[in-house]
């Protein structure tokens, strides 16, 4: 396989924390996570609230410092390379928001909005910026007329595709979703999904997609990492994650997701029991031990490693040929 | 289907909003029956009314703007829109309970989550302290809390999304309600604790026959715990059925998009089914059908005529000119 | 001299036999522009100490809201006091010294709202496109301030109006025979027994211009507001 475009290597991120002035203790919202996103595609990433999807995705594209390990993007080693001589990279890497409302300024038209990449990046002039704004509008399923409208004068759906038309306007090789279509009814859902690959297709960007929805993951993505409590438990194609799950979360994840399906009605099963562990206070060993079914004393004491049970498919579970689907 | 065993009686219930924008036809011309021990699943997307029906039953309504115009509401062959506010304060909490979206708004942070159960309990039955609080701590045990006597002296605060929510069907039980009216209880809960809530709401149905209303955005919660469903869209029932007709064999243009347009990991599409547009606004709805300006099938005769629910023989009704005589005929 | 309001002079006049209108209308000169000048100079220090300590936090943050401390544990109009001797009496120091005073208040709110709006995602997404931290501060913290900004402005300027009184009255402001109101005012307590109308004249233009502050500020919040604009 070619090159990554950016490699995540055994990242850390901790977050101190403080009561009454003193450091308590670490909130360890990352621990040690190494994955690699390849040009033009879409790795989806899983996990529940708390699991560390966004702390993770944030650090990617240097929003985030991370407390150890490397990010390198396009070849080089962006983990502390200073602002100034990181903004031109920034061309490069965007990012989509979760929440229409709050990711769009509602002081600045949508001209101003889109345009302000461009501003910040200082291309182009301004006559050409209006017609750049326009034409990415377009793309974006957006109508050019509406390009001195405020952002409160359209729908979510449409927001969302503002924000897009914003992380496009660099033409960035990378684009991190954050949870994009989440807060969308279903009808709307479904467009901004569609947009999202259209573009993909149009212009070779890989994404990085982070949902808690595994459907809409394994629709947008190739490959699949699932989070838990911080840490990386699953990474494989999206056919090895559905078809030959080897790890008792993502079992559990699948088969929390309520099927548009008639005949499990009654038949309902929650596999898991008991709720998240704080992350500030994670399990010894296998973080999942407390709601794993098959923990056994193992699991307790040692901490498993990601490895790679089949080409491309890496589990961090002890059993993960035993229980493997 | 025999009458007696009918717990709910929705007929022609209309809510509106007057604003200064204009009427918002929140509910217009809603029915639906609900036998004792159901479930009912009411679905449709954000602003299509389905939350305002939930309010309507308990009658919450914000009122004004918002008012509940025309039809009634039979629980137990009792109209409630004709009761006092006294007696409907002793209809809410006895015979019918909700459950809200977010457990933390409807829990009074200051108090511990025991003080709360055994209030309500005390409001509505006529028992002492100490048997209330023996009756709390025995519900917490049955919505599944883990050590109820400690979690008695916790506050809500302390307590994870999925717990509070039991915390929540523990104090909405605890009069055993013949109606539960849940509203979203599960949208702001991860998947895995989604399932828990889910399955925890099917079980304690089949045990205390308590009737459950699941209000939701999501088909695939639906699908999960209900018999009937009803799917609603700019406050009209666009079609009622059964899940497995509705799911397998949806008859609404709108019901079939909105199946369609759910990515679905069995069924392998690249592109997902789009509905064009937007939900038309309640203030300004378009004539003749509400779904019509962004039906794929939409004729002549559904701009510019409102359809009537058309019942079919199955028990199924419809709100779609397509399965009249008339359309039929035309077709011929 | 002193006399109620007749034909020839529509207020009446004052000790000296001034017309007391035309005393008005010339101390609205000063009255007003201190309350602008001052607040003003207000505002500035405020807003950029403000957005500083809520947009970079940490060690900047710390200093400035120490210094905002130490400002603020003085009463305001003796802290007024002690500039003034420093500097000397004077229009311009008025000025100077109201508008040091008041910028304590505009940093505290400022500092506290940009806390909040760093937290917006169109923040981070003009860090992702490689927005400066002054860009980012200009363009996107700074403007959605803008009403908190407006209505301190019109919260605070009839008071620095009564600062500049209370400065005058005790001979630090404004030295006669220039006029101002809060001149006039202190000036008129003496008289308040015999000829009341010399003291309540210049009180009404000052709640009246308090009074219009408030209603403009209202509108300017209004028309600042994009979500009520084009509806």
């Amino acid at each position: 396989m070619n090159e990554p475009l950016l490699s995540v290597k055994h990242v850390k991120k901790w977050f101190a924390v403080r009561s009454m002035g003193r450091s308590t203790g670490y909130l360890k919202a990352v621990n040690d996570v190494s994955l690699d996103i390849y040009p033009g595609e879409t790795l989806g990433i899983v996990g529940e609230s708390g699991c560390g999807k966004t702390t993770l995705g944030r650090a990617m594209i240097r929003l985030n410092e991370v407390t150890d390990g490397q990010i390198i993007f396009n070849g080089q080693d962006i983990t502390h390379m200073p602002e100034k001589q990181l903004r031109p990279l920034r061309k490069d890497m965007q990012i989509i928001f979760q929440d229409p409302y709050s990711s769009l300024n509602p002081r600045m038209t949508v001209g101003d909005i889109v345009s302000e990449p461009f501003r910040f990046q200082k291309l182009y002039s301004t006559g050409e910026r209006i017609e750049r704004v326009k034409q990415l509008m377009l793309l974006c399923g957006l109508d050019p007329v509406y390009i001195r409208r405020y952002p409160h004068e359209f729908s979510g759906g449409q927001r969302q595709r503002i924000g897009i038309a914003r992380a496009l306007a660099l033409n960035p090789k990378f684009i991190l979703c954050d949870e994009p279509v989440s807060a969308l009814d279903v009808s709307v859902q479904s467009q901004v999904i569609n947009l999202l690959m259209d573009l993909q297709e149009k212009t070779g960007v890989a994404y990085a997609f982070i949902s808690h929805n595994l459907n809409v993951v394994y629709h947008m993505s190739r490959r699949i990492a699932v989070m838990y409590l911080g840490n990386l438990v699953e990474l494989a194609d999206r056919e090895e994650i559905y078809r030959h799950t080897a790890h008792p979360y993502t079992m559990a994840l699948l088969d929390a997701i309520p099927k548009v399906s008639f005949d499990s009605a009654d038949t309902l099963h929650s596999s898991i029991q008991g709720d998240l562990p704080s992350p500030m206070d994670p399990p010894s060993g296998c973080v999942f031990h407390t709601r794993c079914p098959y923990a056994c004393e193992r699991c307790k004491q040692e901490v498993p490693k990601m490895r790679e049970i089949a080409p491309g498919h890496f589990s961090a579970c002890h059993f993960a040929e035993r229980y493997a689907r | 289907m025999s009458e007696e065993n009918t717990l709910l009686k929705v007929s022609n219930l209309c809510t509106y909003f007057f604003t200064d924008e204009g009427t918002v036809y929140a509910l217009d011309d809603v029915s639906f029956t609900l036998k004792k021990g159901e479930t009912l699943g009411i679905v449709g997307e954000s602003g299509c009314g389905k939350s305002q029906m939930a309010l309507s039953i308990m009658r919450l309504v914000q009122s004004p703007p918002g008012k509940t115009v025309g039809g009634s509401i039979e629980l137990d062959g009792v109209d409630i829109l004709k009761l006092s506010k006294r007696e409907m304060k002793k209809i809410r909490g006895e015979k019918v309970a909700m459950i809200f979206q977010e457990p933390m708004t409807s829990l009074n942070p200051v108090l511990t989550i025991g003080h709360q159960i055994t209030e309500s309990i005390l409001i509505h039955q006529k028992t002492d302290r100490k048997t209330a609080r023996a009756r709390a701590v025995e519900m917490l045990r049955m919505v599944g809390i883990p050590l109820p006597e400690k979690r008695m002296r916790e506050y809500p605060h302390q307590l994870s999304g999925g717990m509070r929510q039991r915390v929540m069907i523990a104090i909405a039980l605890c009069c055993n309600p013949q109606l539960l009216i849940c509203d979203e209880p599960t949208t702001a809960l991860d998947v895995t604790i989604q399932a828990q809530i889910l399955e925890l709401i099917n079980d304690l149905r089949r045990r205390t026959g308590t009737s459950v209303i699941m209000i939701t955005h999501d088909l695939g919660v639906v699908a999960q715990v209900s018999k009937n469903v009803m799917i609603m869209y700019a406050g009209k029932a666009m079609e009622y059925g059964t899940v497995e007709q509705v799911f397998t064999d949806p008859l609404h243009p709108y019901t079939r998009a909105l199946l369609a347009s759910i990515p679905n990991a069995e069924e392998d599409t690249r592109r997902l089914h789009v509905i064009e547009g937007m939900v038309p606004s309640l203030a300004h709805r378009p004539d003749g059908c509400l779904f019509h300006p962004r039906c794929p099938e939409c004729r002549g005769v559904c701009r510019c005529e409102r359809p009537e629910l058309v019942q079919l023989e199955d028990g199924r009704q419809v709100r779609c000119h397509k399965y009249t005589e008339a359309w039929k005929e035309a077709e011929q | 001299m002193l006399s109620g309001p007749s034909a020839e002079h529509w207020l009446g006049t004052d000790e000296f036999g001034r017309d007391i209108l035309s005393r008005i209308i010339y101390g609205s000169r000063i009255s007003l522009s201190v309350g602008l000048v001052a607040e003003a100079i207000a505002v500035t220090i405020g807003v950029i100490a403000g957005a500083a300590a809520g947009s970079y936090g940490g060690i900047v943050d710390t200093v400035i809201s120490r210094i905002i401390e130490i400002f603020a544990s003085f009463p305001h109009i003796l802290f007024a006091i002690v500039i003034m001797f420093v500097l000397g009496t004077g229009v311009m120091n008025v000025f100077i010294a109201i508008g040091f005073v008041g910028w304590t208040g505009v940093a505290r709110m400022i500092r506290a709202q940009v806390l909040q709006l760093k937290e917006k995602e169109y923040v981070e997404a003009a860090r992702a496109e490689g927005g400066t931290d002054l860009a980012i501060i200009f363009r996107h913290l700074i403007p959605n301030c803008l009403s908190t900004i407006i209505v301190i402005i019109t919260m605070e300027i009839p008071s620095d109006i009564m600062y500049e009184a209370s400065l005058s009255f005790l001979g630090l402001g404004v030295q006669p025979p220039e006029a101002s109101w809060g001149e006039m005012i202190s000036t008129a307590r003496s008289y308040l027994r015999t000829n009341p109308t010399y003291s309540i004249f210049p009180g009404i233009a000052l709640v009246l211009t308090v009074l219009a502050f408030n209603l403009v500020g209202d509108a300017l919040r209004d028309v600042l507001d994009p979500k009520l604009k084009n509806l």
